[in-house]
């Protein structure tokens, strides 16, 4: 079973996406063998107001509603978070995702420590994208920052009962966020058959914080899953990064 | 990174050869510099004559030399075409009698290249070459063979696509870290199956994952892994 930590629903303005649709990705990960894909709304990056994208998200996975685990995308710095995140529940969302590279804000700034809190409190996963496209080539409206290792490792001190889930990064192996014991990577964008950072990474943190992505429908999935299967590493150690690891995170064993 | 964990991680994703090169990305390489740097290649070309070829590198800032160069690497030491990289523009006069050697030589350019819209990304490359200059050379010379580096790579890819639409002497290669979906699609669209070559640029998933990935033909696959690279280094020897 595969389970993607890194998948989106939802319009992105900047480039035409060939999924767009919950139909569409489903069909991307019918091809790639890929079970359930932990998703957010993909819109809520730019609409002023995030939580209108998790309720689209919801109508529009309602039909593919087994092969989705949906993430509640908000902003603590745009009012009413906090009953957005109790209606979240409600919906169905297993956790929730941050982008505040696109609603300006820093992860250690006072509301988000709180929403970062509450919503651990309340026992969801905080996933974090440090990036949810290449600046090299960015829409000249696109101004969006990539994330700073160091700026996670300060949230995930600061609240040490939170679960993060770092996508997007790399050259984390032998950096000191390593050492935050609740912080989780996700492995779409690190080197694996030539330069070898998943297997320092799983030497580094041991493979139970070591989780697959795609970056689908963003990306090509194809890309991340050969960084898994291409591994060396024992078939256990394989199927945690795939699959286990996800579902622990998410409450879904 | 060595020639050899190059190598296996190569055969691990079942790529046959290795076109190298091996620029030297800052500062104005003297040609002491880019003979060392060419000399290691060929090392690397001697230890795996079956799976690594090399592009000569120079810097066209000197060209008697780099003229010198060309010649000894392609003609004497079996090379199979010149790499250039950020020193100068590829559309700046100075690169002209690079390209009159490569057109002589039947071999191919391959052009670092990309359009970056950061500001300040860009501001480390000033004379980095986008495929806007590189279709004004190809216009200049349409003898010439080009090849764009790393559509993945590069910045704005769609931008490079449309102004590489109508270069027809330019061939793109798809390597690089991004792996935007519809990326090989929308380049086959633009430029045909033809005028791609597959490549790594050292992302090694990413090269190998974003051509088998892609809703394309598989007989355009097959010209993108090997084919259109298999007729360019065949012309050489006709």
């Amino acid at each position: 079973m595969i389970i993607d930590f890194n998948a989106y629903v939802g319009q992105w303005p900047f480039r035409r996406l060939p999924a767009r649709t919950a139909d569409e990705v489903v069909s991307l990960m019918d091809r790639h063998g890929i079970d359930l894909s932990v998703v957010s709304s993909l819109s809520s990056a730019l609409y002023i107001d995030s939580h209108e994208g998790n309720i689209e998200l919801i109508e529009e996975i309602e039909q593919n509603r087994k092969r989705f685990i949906p993430l509640a995308v908000l902003n603590p710095k745009y009012p009413g978070w906090e009953s957005d995140l109790d209606g979240c529940i409600g919906y169905g969302f297993k956790g929730i995702r941050l982008y505040p590279q696109y609603h300006n804000y820093a992860l250690t700034d006072d509301e988000c420590l709180k929403l970062v809190s509450r919503a651990s409190e309340m026992g969801l996963a905080v996933s974090v994208p440090v990036r949810l496209r290449d600046g090299r080539g960015r829409h000249w409206m696109d101004s969006a920052r990539d994330l700073k290792l160091s700026e996670v490792e300060q949230l995930a001190k600061r609240i040490p009962s939170s679960r993060i889930v770092l996508l997007e990064s790399r050259d984390v192996a032998n950096t000191p966020i390593t050492e935050c014991q609740n912080v989780y990577f996700e492995t779409s964008r690190m080197t694996s058959v030539l330069g070898g950072e998943v297997t320092k990474l799983i030497q580094s943190v041991g493979a139970s914080r070591i989780v697959f992505g795609s970056g689908m429908p963003l990306k090509y999935a194809l890309p991340a899953l050969l960084k898994i299967t291409l591994l060396d590493e024992p078939k256990e150690v394989k199927d945690r990064i795939l699959c286990s690891n996800a579902s622990s995170l998410l409450g879904l064993d | 990174m060595t020639p050899e964990s190059l190598v296996n991680a190569a055969d691990k994703l079942g790529i046959d050869i290795l076109c190298c090169s091996t620029p030297i990305v800052k500062g104005m390489p003297t040609p002491e510099e880019f003979r060392a740097s060419n000399e290691d290649l060929l090392k690397a070309m001697k230890d795996y004559p079956d799976k690594i070829l090399g592009y000569c590198f120079v810097n066209p800032g000197y060209q008697s030399e780099s003229l010198m160069e060309i010649e000894r690497r392609i003609v004497e030491d079996g090379m199979l075409g010149v790499k250039l990289y950020n020193q100068y523009k590829c559309s700046d006069p100075v690169a002209y009698p690079i390209v009159r050697k490569t057109i002589e030589l039947r071999v191919p350019i391959l052009q670092h290249a990309g359009y970056i819209t950061d500001p300040v990304e860009a501001a480390l490359q000033p004379n980095l070459s986008n495929a806007y200059d590189i279709a004004y050379l190809a216009s200049l010379f349409p003898e010439a063979i080009i090849i764009e580096a790393h559509l993945g790579g590069g910045g704005d890819w769609e931008w490079a696509l449309k102004n590489l639409r109508k270069a027809r002497n330019v061939y793109l290669d798809t390597s690089g870290s991004v792996v935007d979906a519809g990326m090989i699609e929308k380049a086959v669209r633009y430029l045909g199956a033809e005028r791609l070559l597959f490549g790594t640029d050292l992302s090694m998933e990413e090269g190998v994952g974003k051509i088998l990935d892609a809703d394309i033909a598989e007989g355009d696959k097959q010209l993108i892994f090997g084919e259109n690279m298999k007729q360019i280094l065949e012309r050489r020897a006709r």
